[in-house]
């Protein structure tokens, strides 16, 4: 038995050993995100695999699931693996430095999307939406379909992310101007669908008054519409931020009132063409650190928007 | 009396002390005072206004109707030959311009209070002015090559020195303007705007401006 299963191990190490050697024909790239249920980082996992494949790459597709501890395991399986780059969208900021520095010191580049880390010269590229830019868009929207005035909720992303608190900070800087929009309750639903559903119902509970919903994300405007529609609050203004294809199916019932579309998409492609010339030229030839634009998304425009792109 | 009612409350503080006490590391320590002791990305940008921001603007500030024409022909061809953008792709296009005009208009009721400025003399405006305190957009910050995402620690703070710059405009440019008296008045001013799309509408914000004398 043991030496049968002794025979497999070699028989294992043989194979992977052949693998490997055809490996350097069509190199691996690791494309490691939060977990596809929320489909922003579906999309960015596909963008990125479909660019990988159509550059001759291999791809490794992970998801760390919010977990730092995982997504330290996920970058050792990737310097296991051979890969020769990795694209990721990080487990928080300052847990994710240590893994992407592990990388480094392997010798595999890492290039960052949608979340930033707090250092520079860790990882070859960080591309990333400009969300302030984008939250002002949202707020500025937002004020004017509420008129200006009236109480409201903000619903905020999870607070080891960055971009929860940018994104805040851009909403304020807008809405905070106008002294007759009051904001009765801030609470984490940390980007979750569910755990916005249960904030939603207890914010409404306790603030049966308010006009409307400005939020971090658009999975956690989904929950809250769903629980202001079971409660028969459809009059409740809401605007989300991402530009996912189900805000706008919403958008487009005249649900969710408006979003903003993050070229989540394009921006994983985008880092993984920045790997390929790394790779080919040692350089990327660009900044370590890119912010993208960000595009309001209301009923003018909801039908050009398609898995977070939209079409001229 | 307060000597005897003081002595417990120190023993007290003591121990509360020692119990709450902590073991950091001497490393953790001065990690900590580094970063306490470094100054905001905010504060580095408002000590750039004067000595680098103003004289950038200046020197390199093109007449505001020769990019404005080349902006609205060609986009990207106006970009490369008189803007300045630090990402590539997915961001607009900064151009540092001069002009000189009459206001026909100006709304000062809004916090976000703009001034409709006519350039070419047809009497009708050509661009809008920023004139705060409400400052909006970060066409400032982004139209200085020297400063740069990568220098700062996140996005927050790169917000934050957009901020600083908006701030500093108001305060010493904007502030002290005749609000209420500017329109028929002719201004000179250099500054930046920022382009999405050529169709999109200029909004300038200044970094220096002066208001002529009204012409008795």
């Amino acid at each position: 038995m043991l030496k049968k299963l002794m025979l497999t191990t070699v028989a294992a190490a043989v194979f992977s050993l052949g693998s490997m050697a055809a490996a350097t024909a069509a190199d691996l790239i690791a494309i490691i995100t939060p977990s596809h249920d929320n489909p922003f980082f579906k999309a960015e996992a596909e963008g990125a695999a479909a660019k990988a494949k159509e550059l001759g790459f291999e791809t490794l597709v992970l998801v760390h699931d919010d977990d730092a501890n995982k997504q330290s395991q996920l970058f050792d399986t990737a310097i296991a693996r051979g890969a020769k780059a990795i694209i990721l969208d990080n487990a928080g900021a300052a847990a994710t430095t240590a893994a992407v520095q592990k990388a480094k010191d392997a010798k595999i580049p890492s290039f960052l999307i949608d979340r930033e880390i707090n250092e520079t010269g860790v990882a070859v590229s960080q591309i990333v939406s400009n969300n302030y830019q984008g939250a002002q868009l949202g707020a500025e929207e937002f004020v004017k379909l509420m008129g200006e005035k009236g109480p409201y909720a903000e619903l905020v992303g999870r607070e080891a992310d960055t971009n929860a608190g940018i994104r805040s900070g851009g909403y304020h800087d807008v809405i905070d101007q106008y002294p007759d929009l009051k904001l009765v309750a801030k609470q984490s639903a940390n980007w979750s669908q569910t755990e916005a559903f249960e904030k939603m119902q207890t914010i409404l509970q306790a603030n049966p008054e308010i006009k409307g919903v400005i939020s971090g994300n658009d999975t956690m405007a989904m929950g809250a519409w769903a629980a202001l529609e079971a409660a028969g609050r459809t009059d409740v203004i809401v605007v989300g931020f991402d530009g996912s294809n189900d805000v706008r199916d919403s958008i487009k019932k005249g649900g969710i009132k408006a979003t903003v579309l993050q070229p989540a998409y394009r921006q994983a492609q985008l880092a993984v063409e920045q790997a390929k010339q790394y790779l080919d030229t040692g350089k990327t030839g660009v900044e370590e650190k890119q912010l993208m634009d960000c595009v309001l998304i209301n009923a003018d425009n909801a039908d050009k928007l398609e898995t977070f792109a939209l079409k001229d | 009396m307060t000597r005897v009612a003081l002595i417990p409350c120190l023993f007290a503080a003591l121990l509360a002390g020692v119990a709450g006490c902590k073991i950091i590391k001497t490393q953790e320590l001065a990690a900590r005072a580094e970063a306490d002791a470094k100054p905001t990305a905010a504060a580095n940008a408002a000590g750039l206004w004067d000595g680098k921001v103003v004289p950038y603007v200046e020197e390199k500030a093109a007449p505001f109707a020769d990019v404005a024409a080349a902006a609205k022909a060609n986009l990207n061809e106006a970009g490369a030959k008189y803007g300045y953008r630090e990402a590539g792709e997915g961001a607009p296009w900064n151009f540092v311009t001069r002009l000189s005009g009459t206001v026909t208009a100006a709304n000062t009721q809004s916090r976000a209070a703009t001034a409709d400025v006519d350039i070419d003399g047809d009497g009708k405006p050509d661009v809008t002015v920023q004139l705060g305190p409400v400052i909006k957009g970060t066409s400032i910050r982004d139209a200085l090559p020297f400063v740069s995402f990568t220098q700062v620690k996140n996005q927050i703070e790169f917000a934050d020195v957009a901020k600083s710059f908006n701030t500093a405009t108001y305060e010493k440019v904007l502030k002290n303007l005749p609000r209420d008296a500017l329109v028929g008045r002719r201004i000179e001013a250099a500054g930046v705007f920022t382009l999405r799309s050529a169709s999109e509408k200029l909004l300038f914000t200044p970094v220096t401006l002066r208001v002529e004398a009204p012409q008795s």
